[in-house]
């Protein structure tokens, strides 16, 4: 289950993935991995 | 959802990381940030449209500006974001670092209502007038360095609090982000393991006293990005 707010009819995942300092090969594994566990 | 930003210099390998995800474009949340340098009209716009190349969309749900900039004038500023978005290259737009003056002046400017007001947060820092304001103009807020880079760690207060439902002070402090209405958050990692944990934050509940004690941390209101081109931050009264 996502959890979400609705603000002007959008909604928006409460629980994001900040990618700053995040770099090359370790931004892209991150990245999906923050994807697949808020997705699936 | 993601949020990385034309700063971070990511958004090459952030895009990769969304295709290996393979997961559906509708299913996906992905925020970018547009430097200062990039705010004057058609600027922005080519920006931004290098930004969906980098991450290879054509799309992103929500572009912000990244810090408030001076040197050009909101009128200008707003009025690209918005033709940005009537392009269709974002579904939304919102703005970060704004204070609340700045958030009045945008909601004003701007024809598409303004999502977000992405800020520093965390149990440390004392919020209030962003949050009322958000909440005023219907706007959401977005806690960035929630984790307080880390500080939250320490605290014996979370770690009391985590250890009452065998919690870290992490999950602790996510858990009470996700209890804050009309507020997102985006903790950072590079652990597959610490991501696991920050998002397994729904199998418990924080009392309204517990709710209560962590924000009551903000008492020595500790600001942690304060780089020289920021805006007068409010305070609290
Ligand atoms: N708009 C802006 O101006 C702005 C400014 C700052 C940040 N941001 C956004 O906000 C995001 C988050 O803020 P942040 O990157 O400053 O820091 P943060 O999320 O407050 O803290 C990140 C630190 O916490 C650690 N951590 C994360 N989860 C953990 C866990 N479960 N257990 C133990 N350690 C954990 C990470 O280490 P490990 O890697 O070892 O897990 C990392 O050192 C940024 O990535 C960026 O997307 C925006």
């Amino acid at each position: 289950m996502t959890l979400t707010t609705k603000h002007f009819g959008a909604d928006i995942p409460k629980i994001g993935f900040g990618t700053w300092k995040l770099r090359d090969e370790t931004a892209q594994m991150c990245v999906a991995k923050a994807i697949r566990l808020a997705t699936g | 959802m993601i949020d990385t930003a034309q700063a971070y210099e990511n958004e090459t390998h952030v895009g990769r990381g969304i295709a290996d995800s393979q997961t559906p474009r509708d299913d996906l949340w992905v925020t970018t940030k547009i430097w200062t340098s990039e705010f004057k009209d058609g600027d922005l716009q080519a920006s931004l449209r290098k930004s969906l190349e980098r991450l290879d969309l054509d799309h992103v749900d929500l572009v912000l500006l990244h810090w408030p900039n001076k040197d050009v004038s909101m009128e200008e500023t707003f009025a690209a974001l918005n033709d940005a978005r009537s392009k269709g290259m974002t579904k939304h737009i919102g703005v970060s670092n704004f204070t609340v003056e700045q958030m009045g002046q945008a909601v004003k400017l701007s024809e598409a209502p303004i999502l977000t007001n992405q800020v520093e947060y965390h149990p440390f820092i004392n919020q209030t007038p962003v949050l009322e304001a958000a909440h005023a103009l219907g706007m959401s807020v977005t806690a960035y360095s929630p984790l307080a880079q880390g500080q939250v760690f320490d605290d014996a207060v979370l770690k009391e609090i985590g250890e009452k439902y065998g919690k870290s002070p992490a999950q602790v402090t996510v858990r009470w982000f996700v209890q804050q209405p009309g507020v997102i958050t985006i903790p950072r990692s590079s652990s597959p393991e610490h991501i696991a944990a920050n998002n397994d934050v729904q199998d418990f509940e924080l009392t309204a006293q517990e709710m209560g004690r962590i924000t009551a941390l903000n008492a020595n209101h500790k600001r942690l990005i304060d780089p020289s081109w920021a805006p007068e931050w409010d305070t609290a009264a």
